[in-house]
């Protein structure tokens, strides 16, 4: 390790010496506002840079990662996920669609909407996720939020929020691991995801481990730890790099990480968090996301895994004989939109729940 | 949720993240780490390990020392003063060991001035400020709190008749110190200055109070706790002092004296006695004494 491109010197390191191979990435914020470009709300205005505690001139002692404890081990089963997991909204009941007769064995409840409605949260923790939402099937807590909410929750909270929610399956706590931020950070936070990882042990809750990482060797890592604490099921945050097109350079090496660290490929499982269609390339890995039911609010419309303006040429006069269209064109669902708005959006929106949970390419006709 | 670039999250999420040409940068003038923010008070800590107190982006006071709660950040000041910044704004309170001593001088203490003339023309003005009490403990805490928040030692006077031992301290600036606070207006009087206080200080004010003017009685078994004082307004002040604290003071009593002086009074209920002793207790060691003897009985009920 040497030193890095901002100028900080790694090689004093006494943290991540054996981890990291030091700080070399070109889109370090940090190096770039030091060369002259700041980019706002993060390194600009100076005064309210969000990098300072990595910065080699402008801030201190970078804060010391928290330490990671001996690691326990549980033999985990695995949470058993279907090919598409529908996200739902806890605020939107629109998005409740097992109310309108249509079915999904296990659906994941996104931990922070409950966290930023005092409300709802305080009505779900009285009665349980199962009970405030009346759905039959798993429900699979998502820690996933953002980075303020990740920083405000400790493991005690936690643990009162799940023992409260009494989801079926809950994922460990959320970190942030930015491409362009120093690595000292994303190891940072990977180290927390770890030693948070072992707490959660505690818990009788099944677990869903997380695949996080500003690089490929932090996924390693800590893909490796879980697996060792004898984790079986994941789910890897893609949302951005899927929209940034960058999925590609990481997934086939967490794919291989894995099969590497088990014997039989049905020993794991793998889910992709926030991944609004299918991925062609990518077999036997499972999908979850939200997109279902919010391009449905913006008049989007799924065929095949692949969402289209519902006046797209393409799929505007093809028939579609899902439980939810009936045989209906997407020039049916724009009539009943001038007529009926919310019927239509709720019909858009299971047809795309429908068509996202399709295991198969359909046929054309 | 971070992953990704976090340019384009801030992009996304907040639509920000937009490209800045600020220049080469050698050091980072502007360092400095926002530590909190309250309202329209913002304190930041500089490169230099100072703390920089800010009002709507405005300097206000620049601070070497600080001590950050959860709720508030506590400067201090000199004299036994603190600043408290927090949600509700900016305001001095005293460290615990200056209310004390207030408490101590409110009950059983003076703080004057006496202007003479002189004989070659002119004035001469003593300041006084004392503290009497025929307990050495009681002396020996006044002194240490003095030495504590003035650096000061006090001098030691002792009454033959009665063996009451004056610890008087001469300083102008501790009499316009405690003046300024209005702790003794007049004799017989005193203020509880509840806005300088915080739930630390209130306690210590009451202790100290308590230690000169309290009063712990045993009479068939049952204890009374009663807070007594020439000095209504003075002791209504500190009723609501105690109810800031969560007590439930009973009402005041007027005790009429032979020579129609009034003596004025409250007691603690019975059920907080024990709050009471926890929380505020005394240092004078006859009241020490009863309350380790009540804890004991107390904490034998409960076994």
């Amino acid at each position: 390790m040497k030193k890095g491109r901002c100028g900080a010197d790694c090689g004093k390191c006494p943290y991540f010496r054996k981890l990291c191979i030091g700080c070399v990435i070109e889109t370090c914020l940090v190096d770039k506002c030091i060369k002259g470009t700041s980019y706002t709300g993060i390194t600009h205005p100076r005064s309210f840079c969000r990098l300072r505690p990595y910065c080699p001139i402008g801030g201190k002692d970078r804060p010391p990662p928290i330490p990671i404890p001996p690691l326990a081990g549980r033999k985990m089963a695995k949470v058993g996920f279907p090919r598409f997991v529908p996200e739902i909204d806890v605020a939107d009941e629109r998005s409740w669609f097992w109310r309108d007769g249509f079915q999904a064995s296990a659906v994941f409840a996104p931990l922070w909407q409950l966290l930023t409605n005092e409300k709802i949260l305080a009505h779900a923790s009285s009665k349980g996720l199962h009970d405030y939402l009346g759905f039959d099937g798993k429900i699979l807590l998502s820690t996933v939020m953002p980075d303020e909410l990740i920083d405000r929750l400790e493991t005690k909270d936690y643990f009162r929020l799940i023992n409260d929610l009494k989801p079926d399956a809950t994922m460990i706590p959320d970190n942030y691991t930015y491409t362009d931020a120093p690595l000292y950070q994303s190891w940072s936070q990977n180290i927390r995801l770890v030693s948070l990882a072992n707490d959660f042990l505690k818990l009788d809750t099944p677990l869903i481990g997380l695949v996080k990482g500003a690089n490929l060797r932090q996924m390693d890592w800590a893909l490796r730890k879980q697996v060792e604490m004898g984790y079986a099921s994941f789910a890897m945050p893609a949302r951005e790099l899927f929209e940034e097109e960058r999925l590609d350079e990481f997934l086939p090496y967490v794919l291989i990480s894995l099969k590497r660290s088990y014997r039989v490929r049905e020993d794991f499982e793998l889910l992709l968090y926030g991944v609004g269609q299918k991925l062609r390339n990518y077999k036997d890995i499972s999908y979850s996301s939200l997109s279902w039911f919010l391009r449905a609010k913006h008049g989007e419309y799924y065929w095949d895994g692949l969402f289209y303006d519902l006046r797209d040429p393409v799929i505007r006069f093809e028939e579609c004989y899902c439980e939810a269209c009936g045989g209906m064109m997407p020039q049916d669902i724009i009539d009943l939109w001038f007529e009926d708005k919310e019927r239509a959006m709720k019909t858009l929106a299971a047809h795309n729940l429908l068509d996202l949970s399709r295991l198969k390419r359909r046929k054309r006709r | 949720m971070g992953g990704g670039s976090a340019v384009k999250q801030h992009e996304r999420r907040f639509l920000q993240g937009e490209r800045e040409d600020t220049g080469k940068k050698k050091e980072c003038g502007e360092a400095y780490w926002s530590v909190k923010t309250f309202g329209e008070y913002e304190v930041r800590e500089t490169k230099g390990g100072e703390y920089g107190l800010f009002k709507k982006g405005n300097l206000v006071g620049m601070f070497v020392k600080a001590t950050v709660e959860e709720e508030r950040i506590l400067f201090p000041l000199s004299r036994g003063f603190m600043l408290e910044v927090s949600r509700r704004g900016v305001r001095e309170i005293t460290i615990p060991e200056k209310a004390l001593l207030m408490g101590m001088v409110a009950a059983d203490g003076s703080n004057r001035s006496r202007r003479e003339p002189r004989r070659r023309g002119g004035y001469r003005t003593d300041y006084l400020t004392a503290f009497y009490s025929d307990d050495l403990e009681l002396i020996r805490m006044f002194d240490e709190s003095a030495n504590r928040v003035y650096n000061l030692a006090s001098h030691h006077y002792v009454r033959k008749r009665n063996g009451l031992i004056t610890a008087a301290i001469y300083s102008k600036g501790i009499y316009y110190d405690l003046s300024d606070l209005n702790l003794k207006p007049g004799p017989y009087e005193f203020h509880a200055p509840r806005e300088h206080l915080d739930d630390e200080g209130k306690r210590a004010f009451l202790k100290g109070f308590f230690s000169g003017d309290g009063n712990v009685s045993v009479s068939g078994g049952e204890i009374t706790i009663r807070f007594y004082s020439r000095c209504r307004e003075g002791l209504e002040e500190l009723r609501q002092t105690l109810m800031d604290l969560g007590f439930h003071p009973r009402g005041i009593r007027e005790d009429r004296e032979p020579k129609g002086k009034s003596t004025y009074s409250f007691l603690i209920p019975r059920s907080e006695h024990i709050k009471f002793i926890n929380e505020i207790g005394s240092y004078r060691p006859k009241h020490v004494r009863i309350f380790e003897e009540m804890k004991r009985r107390g904490e034998g009920r409960e076994e």
